[in-house]
């Protein structure tokens, strides 16, 4: 395990909590102008993992997993890298971590994540004392 | 001030989730403030993204929002709540940052909401690298010279100017790589360059290097009436250069001459009061080991890491009083709650030591680096309290649960060469302490040990007096000798080790030499005024006991520190097993040993313990108080590692018995019982080496999964599909873990799901089934987690809920249980953990159920029936809660990031 803590995300459907809850946690909002999506070789071979990209509509740039891109931090969407043996060091890995990119090291997050991918307005619940959450539209 | 009665609704923003830096300090901070704002009559609305903690519990405020800490979020939620007042401070940086967002976008504004407590500008004063070092210069306080560049020759020209050594400090890379000290023209040459290159703006600081000074922190109160006092003066026993979150730091300060004391402590009020601070602020300074000189390090105007600590160290609660002043009351009309006596204008005084040790990932973390610097690394931390600083600081490392033989031995698992040793002490790491045993093991200098460490020598001192006094166990243990030892804080499993005896053999020369501790209190006055605070510490000094036992009482095991893989989650499960034991009207005593959290508030128990969870330590207590019982379910793994023990010493453990606890636990009495109960798990076995490997895979059936029994973190984990994979593998994971039993299971690819279970020993109820996002491999705890699934078929639920109910029943659950599945052709079990889990809180906010308070009731005897809970599966909810993990690799240069290994 490398979690230090963990993050919630309620909604009415599944787009939106995922919407909340990554928020967060990875950091991942949808793309702003034309980001890119820079993926590892190894992640590149994943073909649900591109299909899913470029269901989206997303600039999708391969890279290995040991080089530092050259493009501008501000331009990218996310990085992923499934590379077996990688740490912070991992030139692509270092490039994210170090621009506050959202980074996945799991080619099955980012799979599950862009599946509930929703631009939908979200509406807000409290968790009311006398209900909790579970009724937490009460009193809106 | 009488307190502000033209506001009636306050918001409050809470830290959002655990990272290292930011941990569970906020939340004991954010419970106390709410409570303390709604005990003044205020409607109290409080915004956090953290399912874990207790602040976001249902009772904490009027109305809780677990929503993100984003500025879109937030305001939408400001402009829903249209409250008077915001309350920032108390949230961490998350918290402040967010402030100033609301504030900057006009949303504060917009909706006419006060903000409470410290102001802005206070806290861009504070934040502000030049702002702040124009308001020290105003008020004649030192600050290291310091200059941002972004080309080596204006770092040369500056460091000619001001002198060397200086610090550089590249921008925004991470874990401040890169930088480093500069000793003279040379080596800033080296240095600087790499640090502008290294930096993605091309961006470092250069700085006056105060490296090696004594660290000090001053935690300060101010009321608006400007009112000011010390709570707690702190020093750290590693010297400027070690982030103050990585360093042991004891309380009260120990080698600052009263001169120096009364200078720091002056610098730090005259702080607070140039900046109007409205609550509790943390000052940062250093002191010259060598003058009277000393420098400003930094100023936090909030409550932080430090301030949880020195309420734990002074038992005066900083955040409970930093909410009362925001709304307006003095200090000198707050009672203090410790004394029900004095206001809290009184500083509190210590008549004990406290030493607080950090907790390390890097048993998970295997590959980071271990070197301490600028940059925090620690994801927790213990406290040890006691009459000397060697009984203070032993308590401390018998807390930390790190690996046994480093605990008892106090010397590194590698033994190392002179030249090594001198390179480790001169580049510490978490294994500085025992780093330094080492060497004075070899007979070193104090004097040497503090050129090559920069620590003040009084601190070596006591270390070296607790090596003479290891060392003198080694002889004849005589009653005197024995006496000596336990006073100066060694645990029966030290001497133990010192002297080449048995724990029980150490244990029973005790009991014949009539050595007992007496428990005394903290107070917050060392005594001056009467004070009945339930927070003690133990003593083998001579002296009066002054616990005196509670009856019909119930002793509750905490979790220790922080770590990955046992988080804030347990303390949760902690408070709400005291409150249930509470509620049915009995008296609930916690151990506990970790100064960050809600469990050791001492309002929150009828009891706090401040002691290791050791069975030494819990044992000592039991025999005071006579419990009832103890409890072990909701204090993690620390908790459940105890038990066999304590049985054994004649405990009676209150929920699932150590028989049912052994079934899930032990991997032969596991697979015997899945069997029993013809219930699938995936195939498995255990081997010492590549041939027996080979022999055995293919009878569980490629895929394999293998790793290493020993190291966690998976950097040896893989699934392998043939022979020449296995080999490779098995060559790998030898290689990470020499000598240590390889596990080989069968890969089961599937979906992964997991369901807590609650149980009174006859009927099984189950609040609901989780799935996660990614599959079987990746572990629970790194994964996102939803409910209701959303991939189940009714069958497939059907099935896990017949399983989960089988296995409760048969191992007698009494109390919760946490039972792990994959869903593949059929439903497989992979892990059943015999305690609540990490899931409990999340699941508890989410369907409306204090789940470790109803599984507290059922160890009280309650049954499903009597909570009004039917057996089975509870009905899914129509909306969607899910559960996302925050990664802290920022902040652990190196660390292996890969979340499984799949190949």
């Amino acid at each position: 395990m490398k979690s230090t803590g963990e993050t919630i995300g309620l909604g009415d459907s599944y787009e939106e909590a995922m919407h909340n809850a990554l928020s967060d946690s990875y950091h991942l909002t949808a793309p702003i102008g034309e980001q890119t999506a820079l993926v590892d070789e190894a992640s590149a071979q994943d073909t649900s993992l591109m299909n899913l990209l470029n269901q989206i509509n997303i600039d999708i740039q391969v890279i290995a997993a040991n080089e530092t891109p050259t493009i501008n931090p501000s331009n990218v969407w996310l990085v992923i890298n499934s590379e077996t043996e990688q740490t912070t060091t991992t030139k692509l890995n270092y490039f994210a971590l170090s621009n506050g990119i959202p980074f996945f090291s799991a080619t099955e997050t980012l799979k599950g994540i862009l599946t509930s991918q929703s631009a939908e307005a979200h509406g807000l619940r409290p968790v009311c004392k006398s209900t909790m959450l579970i009724n937490r539209g009460l009193g809106d | 001030m009488p307190k502000n009665n033209s506001i009636h609704k306050i918001a409050v923003i809470g830290s959002g989730p655990i990272i290292i830096g930011q941990a569970a300090e906020f939340d004991y901070a954010g419970s106390q403030a709410c409570i303390s704002l709604r005990e003044e009559g205020y409607e109290v609305i409080l915004i956090n993204s953290n399912p874990s903690t207790i602040m976001t519990d249902d009772e904490i405020a009027d109305k809780v929002y677990l929503e993100p800490l984003t500025l879109d979020s937030v305001s939408k939620i400001l402009a829903k709540e249209q409250p008077d007042a915001l309350l920032p401070t108390l949230g961490g940086q998350t918290g402040l940052n967010l402030a100033v967002e609301l504030n900057d976008a006009g949303v504060l504004d917009k909706y006419h909401i006060e903000l409470l407590g410290t102001g802005l500008k206070t806290i861009e004063q504070a934040e502000d690298r030049q702002q702040f070092k124009q308001l020290m210069q105003d008020i004649n306080q030192p600050v290291p010279a310091s200059l941002t560049v972004h080309n080596l020759d204006d770092a040369l020209n500056f460091a000619k100017k001001i002198g060397y050594p200086v610090i550089v400090r590249p921008a925004y890379t991470l874990g401040g790589t890169g930088g480093g000290i500069a000793l003279n023209q040379d080596e800033l040459v080296k240095i600087g360059t790499r640090g502008l290159s290294m930096s993605p703006v091309t961006e470092c600081l250069i700085e006056k290097s105060i490296a090696g000074f004594k660290e000090i922190e001053f935690e300060v109160m101010r009321d608006a009436n400007g009112d000011k006092i010390s709570v707690c003066c702190m020093e750290n026993f590693d010297p400027v250069g070690i982030h103050t979150g990585d360093s042991i730091v004891v309380a009260p300060s120990q080698s600052l001459n009263d001169h120096q004391f009364q200078q720091l402590r002056y610098a730090s009020l005259s702080i607070v009061e140039a900046l109007k601070i409205k609550g509790g602020c943390n000052v940062q300074l250093a002191q010259d080991p060598n003058s009277d000189q000393y420098y400003i390090i930094e100023v936090n105007p909030r409550v932080s890491r430090s301030s949880a600590l020195a309420s734990k160290a002074t038992g005066y609660p900083i955040a409970k009083i930093a909410a009362k002043i925001a709304v307006g009351l003095d200090l000198n009309e707050i009672t203090n709650p410790v004394t029900q006596t004095t206001y809290a204008a009184f500083e509190p005084a210590l008549d004990y030591v406290v030493a607080k040790i950090p907790r390390f990932p890097f048993d998970k973390f295997t590959g980071a680096d271990r070197q301490l610097g600028t940059q925090m690394k620690a994801t927790g931390e213990v406290m040890g309290i006691g009459l000397t600083i060697e009984e203070a600081l032993l308590k401390a490392v018998a807390s930390l649960e790190i690996e046994p033989q480093i605990e008892t031995s106090l010397l590194p698992l590698t033994k190392q060469t002179d030249e090594e040793l001198s390179f480790a002490l001169t580049h510490p790491t978490d294994q500085r302490l025992f780093e330094i045993f080492s060497a004075l093991d070899r007979y070193w200098s104090v004097k040497k040990i503090a050129d090559l460490t920069k620590i003040t020598p009084i601190f070596l001192h006591k270390l070296a007096h607790i090596w003479q006094l290891k060392n003198s166990l080694g002889g004849q243990l005589t009653s005197s000798l024995l006496a000596d030892a336990k006073q100066y804080g060694f645990s029966n499993a030290m001497i133990a080790a010192a002297s080449g005896k048995s724990e029980l053999q150490i244990e029973e020369l005790i009991v014949q030499s009539n050595i007992a501790p007496v428990y005394k209190m903290v107070d917050t006055c060392a005594g001056e005024f009467a004070s009945a605070t339930p927070y003690f510490y133990s003593s083998f000094f001579p002296g009066e006991n002054e616990s005196k036992p509670l009856g019909k009482s119930i002793i509750v095991l905490g979790s220790g520190p922080i770590r990955i893989g046992q988080g804030v989650e347990f303390d949760y499960t902690t408070v709400h097993c005291v409150q249930a034991i509470q509620q049915a009207g009995y008296h609930a005593i916690i151990v506990n040993n970790n100064p960050e959290t809600v469990s050791t508030d001492f309002s929150i128990s009828d009891k706090l313990y401040f002691e290791p969870l050791t069975t030494e330590s819990v044992m000592n207590i039991v025999n005071l108080e006579q419990p009832l019982g103890v409890i072990v379910q909701f204090g993690g793994q620390t908790a459940i590692n105890l038990t066999a023990s304590l049985v054994q010493h004649g405990v009676k453990i209150l929920g699932t018995s150590l028989a049912g606890i052994d079934q899930t636990e032990d991997r032969h009495q596991f697979e015997e019982l899945l069997i029993g109960q013809h219930i699938a798990q995936p195939k498995g076995a255990t081997t010492m080496n590549l041939e027996e490997a080979a022999a055995i895979a293919p009878h569980i059936g490629y895929p394999v999964m293998v790793r290493p029994s020993f190291v966690l973190g998976g950097r040896a984990m893989a699934v392998v599909h043939n022979e020449d994979e296995l080999a490779n593998y098995v060559d790998k994971a030898m290689k990470a873990a020499p000598h240590q039993p390889i596990l080989i299971d069968h890969y089961v690819a599937g979906i992964e799901c997991e369901a807590d279970i609650l149980s009174d020993g006859h009927d099984v109820f189950i609040p609901g089934i989780m799935e996660h996002l990614e599959g079987s491999g990746i572990h629970s705890g790194d994964s996102i987690a939803m409910y209701p699934s959303q991939r189940l078929t009714d069958q497939q639920k059907q099935a896990i809920e017949s399983i989960a109910i089988k296995i409760g029943k048969q191992v007698h659950c009494v109390g919760m249980m946490n039972i792990q599945f994959i869903v593949a052709d059929q439903v497989y079990v992979i892990e059943v953990n015999p305690r609540a889990s990490r899931t409990v809180p999340f699941m508890s906010k989410i369907t409306g159920q204090h789940l470790a308070k109803i599984a507290t009731s059922l160890i009280m005897g309650n049954s499903l029936a009597d909570l009004g809970l039917e057996a089975g599966c509870a009905k899914e909810p129509a909306h969607v809660s899910i559960k996302a993990p925050v990664f802290s690799f920022t902040k652990n240069y190196l660390a292996w990031t890969a979340l499984y290994l799949l190949k």
